[in-house]
């Protein structure tokens, strides 16, 4: 046919570039890597309302209602997961997502000229920071899992790629993307005008808690070898903070949303903005209960964020951290307690709840608790305590050694290593490190055995007995499994 | 005079149009004296014939044809033969003897034989044709419905035209032979006057004249690449020479709604929601390992929160229930919805039809005016037509002519689907111990909403609110220009210019008010004034058409030739804004104007951006017949189209057929009696897809998004979207037909047959990928993919009784279609999600036909004598592996991993497919179809002196109806009103019900029972009256008003007037999916179908 109809007929569309020819200027670049950081946004993945897919699959919180949206939601702190639950198919597309977006960056920055290579490698480093942030994710939720490090644009690459990769290239892969961020010039820490953007502090930060539950998850030959690193790398990152003791930055500030730019003690987070209709925090609203203000200007009809009477209980009496987390809620349709972590109260976030709270990723108790962990893994007890104190000083807490001559605490925690991770629990609670710490910390036989001291009354109508080996890990979703039954197997118990 | 059956349409190559008394030749035969004869040629009723033509016998060089009052004059011999000729009628000879006046009666042929058929590009005698085209004239169509779909149900063989919605700005959905495809749309390609263009289902049905479904794909394939789904040709009526005819047409109609669905009165309601309160607390209490007694039944809601919290699922409204005597209080309202939000909605219609022609000029022009109330409050359409066809005669060899067109509509709309948007299943899930009304008058809002969170209900808003204050409007414009002309180069050498133009624009407007409770959140509340809204949307579409046409047409000897080949260009551009705007804070400006202050309470909606498509092809068509026996035709087409990638933009699509018409044959011997006709068609084609959307083979960078980074502005993100696929090519389908054509008992039964078997190949697929890619589907053509349809369809057409003061005419029609997907291609399974939010409800895979429904199959329901087996499974029963012990036998019902309660008496179970003990995923099968296994229609026509009467049905048998209303109007909860088959559900061992309604619970049994299981299937088929009229001619009225008014008719009529099914919903036929292939068949909120009485006058002048 002629040249003339071939044009006539060769139309591209006037309202989007083209990916193939997107990237050419530095700015194309930055607004990839903002892309990359915009699906950090997603509670489908691991955004501030993605707790069906941690907190609620831990002991932590959980839901009372087992009938909305086809029982779905229910399945996960209800144990009885279906593969073809379709949250579970959303919360690995968007995980995904976030992985597909940073190859997209790391092979689109090649075209282009940068005047300061300086900015083209921290480009490229936060892009590999929140790839292997995600593939962290992915890895501790469905152990093996496919491994893609490029775009992949026909068909053919993608069923090709279409295969699980053994957790420990996965692990390969993530250490190297993290120790590429460590060793790049990003900066230490970033400014109050630039909070929210990756950091050598958050790489080492992550660098050590991916090598810390690599010691305890994978190929323990290299237990102490992975304990070290962790050391070494949580160490770096304990070393960038800019403040002497935690007890310096009062609990309450972390979670203050006037000083979220500038609370030394956030190392990453997911930044919102007060009052803006599209990129305000729900989180305040979201968990505010019937009856109550305390979270914010909002007025609730429901029950609020959910908590399991397991972790009330698991709250020392004095503790400071408990009144400022949780707050048992009269109104006569709830008469249960509610998360009242995260507020924003102040007008400028209206009576839409339209808060301010930025979701924290990474930050120091964390890191320092992490601390503790690893020196007590390797022996070094005192260390190891004083990491531990650290956290509970902050929070008015007795010394550990203290508590430890206390019955019902040696009782409740009998080791050091309980000690730490109850810490961590009433610490980090609802910051969706729960579930991690869980499956850091025990076997799926000892995990199994854990749940089973549990109380069903303290469990709400979820189904404590189903608990077994299998939820170590989540289904691979149904039509995943089903593109390739081979190479995506199932995992066991699904 | 009437308006014969005389078919003219654009690109046709036969001009009809004989001049007045023109005298075809005169020569003089010396052997016989000649003789002047005249006389008048009338049709059955007596009216005047014009245009007959009259032949000497033996020699077509005498001729001539009759005038505007049927009158002729002949020269010719004594004792000759004369021949009259119209199309539409029977030729009838007549001996001149003697006479020098005679009155000739022609009587109307019943097979049309005679009459023409638009076949794309040109049109043919219904004789002549090899391929499967159904016909319907004007006359056979239901013309008191106000949509042409409406008016053509039930009329065709092979097609199925299904009344989906009752909205009245919506329109039919039809398919022609079964579905081919996967992810492309299966719509036929609508060519309106020889203008393929979109979906015009506002065309005036009073301007058509004639519609022609070219069935078979050999038919279809001159429209190349858009021609799988068939193609509808829709003639309009044009200007004949002669005086001038003015038309009035007035109908006035009542709609209403067709079916009320059978719910739950007040106290019904009451005790459901109490049975299923106290049964949720006793599962939870028992879940819970706590003692349970029925005195605590008796319990107070407080004491039930504090026992298992979960207030929405055991608490009771205390006005409905006697805690102490556990009895219902009667409720104080009894609101049915339906009838609150349903009306007697009035239609008035309007057509002036001005038309007629003279000396070479022929005009033929119409304006209609439609005003619809639709039967839910506050909807309507208000329609006006307006279409001009011009011919003309610039001289022997060269002809021109133009359609113009223009509609308009106002509609104001209603959203269907689910009751928290749409009123129509909020009607249904509405509780009726609410009122509707304050005692001011006033609209009672936020009743059940506010008490959604303490009691369970469904956060709905009164729907009457919903419809009334939520304000939807669509105001379209199109209009089509059109202009041809045909010059004859050399004699039967024929070139055509056809240039036309579509226009269309259309403002949709959205406004949400503040009025309107947001959730449990009452009217004017921070979040009802948050979630209130506006959405302002223009569409501005531009179509340009190019065709160029070459017709040779020789007839030597007994070899007739006919070819056709042809170029055509098309190029459509649309440019569409969409906007919304938040920030209202009260409801004084519903405009997108009326907006917040922030900017960011603006935002662009998807889809804003211009769309454009191009098509070039090349097209051909031979036909050749050798003495009316033998037929043969070949088409090829070959198409370019933008929509597809650079490696695969060309398609090409030929057919071949041949016909054999075996009653003209000398050994035919009138082999099933006299003046029987008899002929064998068969046919293959190729005919293409592009049903999808524009740019598809192209990845591209998705929307701009947003990231926030310390406390300063937002950020512009950026990232690509889905990957495509570069080869993304043309669906073919490969069609054969094999079909028989009867006349029979004189021309007093006609039959036309089918049968074909189609395959489609490279079915354009989302093709599921790995979420790796960054998306989960990819639009793709499966390579080695096959979907099969085939079937038989036909049509029958009896003249049972034919005289001057009775006629009864019979017509009917059935078709059987049987699809079947074949091959995959190597994709797996599709799993489709057609209803309620993420519930699989559709399967798709190989061996089955497209879109079967997909869930758990019922096998019984729990009872009190499986407890102690169940029981005694549940012993060994390891929850964590959700297994038994290895080589466990099952005692009771296997259960269910989904559930999160025991079963219990009152339960219902599934079955264990693969026999491991536990229902899951695996034991997922196919449970119905929502394919017919058959279709038919039939219509019964009489008229007795003035008196005419027409009737009309069509129906379905054999497919079935997810109900996906049923998550919320059949779940026993009692949260929302339900059907009142929920009387029958298990309410213990004494009232066990009818064994399939399962036991009230709240909660407890939902995610068991509700699973999607065969339970909510429903039959499908039906039996509907689509229309009854009753007509009068008052032919008196000429004498009466002194001949200014040559004829009026009165008539009355129903439109689907009753229909015969066990569907509990409103309607059968619905397709909450609008058209998709994967998801057919289910029913979820939409417009239920409307009765309409309808009284009219046509009046002549």
């Amino acid at each position: 046919m002629s040249s003339c109809s071939t044009d006539f007929i060769n139309l591209q569309d006037p309202n989007a570039v083209s990916s193939e020819t997107y990237y050419r200027t530095e700015s194309d670049v930055l607004a990839g890597v903002n892309g990359i950081y915009q699906s950090l946004r997603n509670g489908n993945g691991i955004g501030e309302t993605s707790a069906l897919f941690s907190e609620e699959r831990s002991d932590n919180t959980g839901r009372d209602d087992n009938q909305s949206n086809a029982g779905e939601p229910f399945q996960f702190n209800d144990f009885s997961l279906l593969p073809s639950n379709a949250y579970l198919k959303t919360h690995w597309l968007a995980l995904y997502q976030s992985i597909s977006r940073s190859n997209q960056v790391l092979d689109g920055i090649e075209k282009v000229t940068f005047t300061d290579n300086n900015l083209k490698e921290q480009y490229k480093a936060e892009a590999k920071f929140i790839r292997a942030l995600i593939y962290f994710h992915l890895v501790r939720k469905w152990g093996d899992v496919p491994l893609v490090t490029k775009p992949l644009i026909t068909i053919a690459d993608v069923q090709a790629s279409t295969a699980r990769e053994k957790q420990a290239v996965v692990y390969q892969q993530i250490v190297a993307d993290l120790k590429d961020a460590v060793g790049s010039t990003l900066p230490n820490v970033q400014t109050a005008a630039t909070k929210g953007k990756v950091t050598k502090a958050a790489a080492n930060a992550l660098l050590g808690q991916v090598f810390l539950t690599m010691a305890t998850t994978q190929d323990q030959a290299s237990r102490t070898a992975n304990l070290n690193e962790a050391k070494t790398y949580l160490t770096a990152a304990y070393n960038l903070r800019s403040f002497g003791l935690l007890k310096e930055i009062p609990y309450t500030d972390v979670f203050d949303v006037a000083k979220k730019s500038t609370c030394p003690e956030i190392i990453f987070q997911v930044v919102n903005r007060q009052g803006d209709i599209n990129f305000s925090s729900a989180i305040a609203r979201n968990n505010q209960a019937k009856g109550e203000t305390i979270n914010s200007p909002f007025t609730s009809t429901g029950a609020g964020g959910n908590i399991t009477q397991d972790l009330v209980l698991d709250y020392e009496d004095t503790d400071l951290r408990k009144s400022f987390s949780i707050k048992y809620a009269n109104d006569q349709i709830v008469k249960n307690y509610f998360i009242t972590k995260f507020r924003d109260t102040s007008p400028a976030a209206t009576t839409n709840g339209w808060g301010g709270n930025d979701w924290i990723l990474i930050r120091y108790a964390d890191v320092i608790l992490m601390l503790a962990e690893v020196n007590m893994y390797l022996g070094n007890e005192a260390a190891a305590i004083g990491f531990l104190d650290q956290v509970r000083e902050r929070a008015n807490m007795p010394k550990y050694e203290v508590m430890k001559t206390n019955a019902a605490y040696a009782a409740k925690y009998p080791t050091l290593k309980l000690a730490i991770l109850h810490e961590r629990r009433v610490e980090l609670a609802f910051e969706n490190h729960r579930l991690f710490d869980l499956l850091r910390s025990f076997t799926a036989d000892e995990l199994v055995a854990y749940f089973k001291t549990k109380k069903q009354e303290d469990f709400g109508i979820a189904k404590l007995s189903n608990f077994g080996k299998k939820d170590r890990y989540f289904p691979i979703p149904f039509d995943e499994h089903k593109l390739n039954p081979e190479k995506m197997y199932q995992n066991e118990g699904y | 005079m009437i308006a014969g059956a005389l078919v003219f349409s654009p690109g046709s190559f036969i001009w009809a149009s004989p001049t007045k008394n023109h005298t075809v030749s005169a020569v003089v035969n010396n052997r016989s004296p000649k003789i002047k004869v005249t006389g008048r040629v009338i049709d059955e009723s007596g009216e005047a014939l014009f245009g007959v033509t009259v032949l000497e016998k033996g020699n077509n060089n005498s001729g001539t044809v009759t005038d505007v009052n049927g009158e002729f004059a002949i020269e010719t011999s004594q004792g000759s033969t004369l021949v009259f000729s119209f199309v539409g009628f029977i030729a009838q000879e007549v001996a001149v003897s003697g006479k020098s006046s005679i009155q000739v009666e022609l009587k109307q042929d019943a097979l049309m034989l005679n009459e023409v058929v638009a076949v794309g590009y040109q049109t043919m005698r219904k004789s002549d044709l090899t391929g499967a085209i159904s016909s319907v004239k004007a006359k056979e169509l239901n013309l008191t419905t106000p949509t042409l779909g409406q008016a053509l149900v039930g009329k065709v063989a092979g097609v199925q035209i299904s009344q989906v919605s009752g909205a009245p700005y919506m329109g039919t959905k039809i398919r022609v032979r079964g579905v081919g495809s996967v992810n492309a749309s299966s719509d036929p390609l609508y060519v309106v006057d020889g203008y393929p263009a979109g979906t015009d289902i506002f065309i005036n049905p009073n301007d058509i004249e004639s519609i022609d479904i070219l069935k078979d794909a050999a038919s279809a394939a001159i429209y190349g690449s858009r021609a799988a789904g068939g193609v509808v040709l829709i003639t309009t009526k044009r200007g004949k020479e002669g005086k001038g005819k003015l038309e009035y047409d007035y109908q006035f109609g009542i709609h209403r709604l067709s079916k009320k669905v059978d719910m739950l009165n007040a106290s019904e309601f009451g005790q459901l929601l109490i049975d299923g309160r106290n049964n949720s607390y006793r599962d939870l209490m028992v879940n819970a390992g706590k003692t349970w007694s029925d005195a605590m039944y008796s319990d107070d809601n407080a004491t039930r929160i504090k026992n298992v919290s979960n207030a929405g699922t055991v608490s009771i409204p205390t006005d409905l229930y006697d805690f102490a005597n556990q009895k219902l209080i009667t409720p104080k309202y009894d609101t049915d919805w339906q009838d609150e939000l349903y009306r007697n909605a009035p239609v008035n219609r309007h057509n002036l039809t001005f038309s007629g022609g003279q000396k070479g000029l022929r005009y033929a022009i119409s304006g209609g005016h439609l005003n619809q109330q639709g039967i839910i409050l506050s909807t309507k359409q208000e329609r006006t037509n307006f279409r001009a066809n011009i011919d003309a005669d610039v001289n022997k060899r060269l002809k021109v002519g133009a359609n113009l067109s223009f509609t308009s509509n106002t509609n104001r709309e209603v959203q269907e689907g689910r009751f928290n948007q749409g009123p129509i299943l909020g009607a249904l899930v509405y509780m009726p111990i609410f009122k509707a009304y304050n005692e001011d008058g006033s609209l009672a809002k936020n009743e059940a909403a506010a008490l959604s969170a303490g009691y369970g209900y469904q956060s709905v808003e009164n729907p009457v609110a919903l419809a009334t204050e939520t304000h939807i409007s669509r105001k379209g414009q199109r209009g089509t220009y059109n202009g041809f002309a045909t010059f004859e180069i050399i004699k039967d050498l024929n070139f055509k210019v056809n240039l036309g133009m579509q226009t269309y624009n259309e403002k949709y407007e959205f406004y949400l008010p503040t009025s309107l409770s947001s959730g449990a959140n009452p009217p004017g509340s921070p979040q009802a004034i948050a979630a209130a809204n506006a959405v302002a949307q223009t569409v501005m579409q531009t179509d340009k058409l190019a065709e160029f046409t070459l017709n040779y047409k020789k007839n030597l000897g007994k070899h007739n030739f006919d070819g056709l080949v042809g170029y055509t260009v098309q190029e459509n551009n649309r440019d569409q804004i969409g906007v919304t705007s938040k920030g209202f804070q009260n409801d004084r400006i519903e405009e997108i104007t009326g907006k917040g202050a922030d900017a960011t309470f603006f935002a662009l909606n998807s889809g804003t951006g211009k769309t454009d498509w191009t098509l070039i092809s090349y097209l051909a068509r031979a036909v050749y017949n050798f003495d009316s026996k033998y037929y043969l035709t070949a088409s090829f087409r070959t198409d370019g189209s933008s929509r597809f990638g650079p490696n695969n933009r060309w398609g090409n699509f030929p057919s071949v057929s041949a016909g054999w018409n075996i009653s003209n044959e000398s050994f035919y011997h009138d082999f099933l009696g006299k003046a029987s006709t008899m002929k064998l068609r068969a046919s293959w084609g190729l005919s293409g897809n592009n049903n999808i959307g524009n740019y598809a083979f192209l990845q591209t960078m998705a929307a701009p998004g947003g990231v926030v980074f310390g406390n300063s502005s937002v950020n512009t993100a950026m990232w690509a979207e889905g990957i495509k696929d570069l080869n993304l090519g043309w669906e073919s389908t490969s069609q054969y037909n094999l079909g028989l054509d009867l006349g029979l008992l004189n021309d007093r039964l006609s039959i036309i047959a089918n049968y074909y078997l189609s395959r489609s190949y490279n079915l354009l697929f989302n093709q599921p990928l790995s979420a790796i890619s960054g998306t989960s589907s990819i639009l793709t053509n499966l390579r080695d993919s096959k979907v099969q349809n085939t079937g038989f369809d036909i049509q029958a057409d009896a003249r049972v009784i034919s005289n001057r003061d009775l006629s009864l005419n019979i017509t009917g029609n059935f078709s059987l279609n049987r699809n079947k997907v074949l091959n995959m291609g190597g994709a797996s399974t599709i799993f489709s999600t057609g209803a309620e939010r993420s519930y699989l409800t559709h399967v798709t895979r190989e061996g089955q036909p497209i879109g079967m429904f997909y869930g758990f199959k019922v096998k019984g329901m729990v009872r009190e004598s499986d407890m102690e087996n169940l029981a005694a499974d549940n012993a060994v029963y390891n929850s964590a592996t959700q297994s038994y012990p290895a080589g466990y036998v099952l005692k009771g019902p296997a259960r269910s991993t989904a559930s999160t309660n025991p079963l219990r008496p009152g339960d219902l179970y599934f079955e264990d497919v693969n026999k491991d003990g536990v229902v899951n995923d695996a034991d997922k099968d196919v449970i119905g179809t929502p394919h017919p296994k058959f279709t038919y229609g039939f219509a019964v026509s009489a008229s007795y002196r003035q008196f005419d009467f027409t009737s009309s049905f069509n129906g379905s048998q054999g497919n079935q109806v997810l109900d996906g209303q049923d998550y919320y109007i059949y779940n026993m909860e009692g949260s929302g009103n339900q059907y009142a088959k929920v009387l029958n559900r298990y309410r213990s061992e004494a009232e066990p019900g009818d064994g399939r309604v399962y036991r009230a619970a709240r909660g407890g049994t939902q995610s068991n029972s509700t699973r999607l299981s065969s339970f909510y299937l429903q039959d499908g088929s039906f039996l509907r009256c689509t229309n009854i009229t009753l007509g009068y001619n008052v032919t008196q009225i000429a004498r009466i008003s002194k001949n200014a008014v040559s004829n009026l008719r009165l008539y009355v009529s129903v439109d689907n007037a009753f229909t015969v099914t066990k569907y509990l919903g409103y309607n059968p036929e619905v397709d909450y999916n609008n058209g998709a292939n994967l998801t057919p068949g289910v029913d979820y909120g939409k417009y239920p179908l409307a009765k309409a009485y309808n009284i009219g006058a046509r009046i002549t002048f």
